[in-house]
């Protein structure tokens, strides 16, 4: 009981404009919204900037939760999703650029491969696909939770995580890949 | 699988620099002034000059049809023009954001099509659709590739929209929503080729906007409704750099 009193005090002076509240709150989600970013923009500089902004952004909008910090975590990698998408005047995925990305090669041998190469399949992933592997997978997001994140209905995240297993791993089953 | 994709994962990217948290830091210490990000303080600081420059060049009278002139009384809406919102194209260009925006208004609206040519040239595609958040509104937005044509926005008391041409009934997150009719445009050109590639349902799940869906893209009349968690009032403009077609729904 005491832990959720310090919880919804911290939330709650973070809502009240307390930046060291909201700095509390935020420490422990900087790493995976770093990673989501840089998965997302493939820049490490404009990963940071747009967590940055997000973090911002989200600090305004904390009422959002309507005090509901288990919430946080999701609501905030959506924001920094979301800051990604629109950081740039173009659409959405036409912007984003990886130096890894360009190889032409995308045959079923090219991407059913392991370790090292499983690295270089999920770069040649589109960019939709790679947060969708991301937010499932490597956050371990319950589907609905990552859909949030992906920005897309529960459907839609779950055919677009399987498409995904899939042009990694052809012919893998879809209870292969949702276990949920 | 999983555990091999979160190793791969873990390789792609890195942990982020200590660095980050201590910048985070200080933009958050130096409070609610200095939220906006770098590029739109540098875009406030060239205003500025810009309008110095205008007054220096050409006399007050210069200043008062800037941008930089303060909205009118009775604007209904303080939204300032630096709004940090992610809807609003960075671009510096003046045009790209106007220095006022419409009221927001509890009615029907309509316009564009106010400098489209004469057919068959009237062929804007729809580019791309997109939401954003922002501070009293939520923002739905349609690109496209030439001049804005004719558009409707009509508010409606359910979060039911009816397909066209199939005539299916679809039903929206919220309980009331707003229909957005742009007539003479689609997300195909002529030849058949698809100009809007994006998400054709978004769920954004702001305090207002629950979700956007397209509704139609049949013979040129291209349609999406909104479904809100209340009935709240609208305001409706376009905006060019690239030309859109901006609906904001009030929110608390």
């Amino acid at each position: 009981m005491a832990l959720v009193m310090t919880v919804d005090t911290t939330l709650r002076d973070a809502m009240a404009g307390d930046p060291a509240a909201f700095d509390v709150l935020l420490a422990p989600l900087l790493d995976p919204a770093y990673r989501l970013a840089a998965v997302l923009l493939g820049d490490r500089t404009e990963a940071e900037d747009a967590v940055q902004e997000a973090a911002l952004k989200a600090w305004s909008r904390l009422r959002q939760l309507r005090g509901d910090r288990s919430r946080l975590r999701t609501w905030f990698l959506s924001v920094v999703a979301n800051e990604c998408k629109m950081s740039r005047r173009r659409s959405w995925w036409s912007v984003i650029r990886l130096p890894e990305l360009g190889g032409s090669g995308r045959s079923a041998e090219d991407v059913a491969v392991r370790g090292i190469d499983l690295q270089r399949a999920i770069r040649k992933l589109p960019p939709q696909d790679r947060v969708a592997l991301f937010s499932y997978f490597y956050l371990d997001l319950p589907l609905e939770e990552a859909a949030s994140v992906m920005g897309v209905p529960v459907g839609t995240a779950k055919s677009r995580i399987y498409r995904a297993a899939r042009r990694l791993r052809p012919g893998v089953a879809l209870e292969e890949v949702i276990d949920r | 699988m999983r555990d091999e994709i979160r190793r791969a994962f873990d390789e792609i990217t890195e942990a982020p620099h200590p660095a980050l948290r201590s910048a985070l830091r200080s933009r958050l210490m130096a409070g609610p002034a200095r939220l906006q990000s770098p590029v739109w303080r540098m875009a406030t600081l060239g205003a500025a000059l810009a309008v110095v420059a205008l007054a220096v060049l050409g006399g007050l009278n210069m200043l008062s049809r800037g941008s930089g002139a303060p909205a009118p009384a009775g604007g209904g809406t303080p939204t300032p023009v630096t709004s940090p919102s992610p809807e609003i194209s960075p671009s510096p260009s003046p045009t790209a954001v106007p220095s006022n925006l419409p009221p927001f208004a509890c009615s029907s609206l309509s316009g564009g099509g106010e400098s489209m040519p004469a057919p068959p040239h009237a062929v804007p595609n729809v580019t791309d659709v997109r939401v954003g958040p922002a501070n009293g509104y939520d923002r739905f937005v349609i690109e496209f590739d030439g001049a804005v044509p004719a558009y409707s926005v009509t508010p409606q008391a359910s979060s039911s929209f009816m397909t066209d041409p199939r005539g299916e009934i679809l039903q929206l997150q919220g309980s009331s929503g707003v229909l957005i009719v742009v007539h003479g445009a689609s997300g195909f050109d002529l030849s058949g080729k698809q100009t809007f590639t994006g998400s054709q349902d978004l769920t954004p799940g702001y305090p207002v906007l629950k979700e956007a869906r397209q509704v139609s893209d049949f013979e040129r009349v291209f349609s999406w409704g909104l479904g809100l968690s209340s009935p709240n009032c609208i305001r409706a403009f376009t905006l060019t750099g690239p030309d859109r077609l901006v609906v904001d729904v009030q929110s608390p």
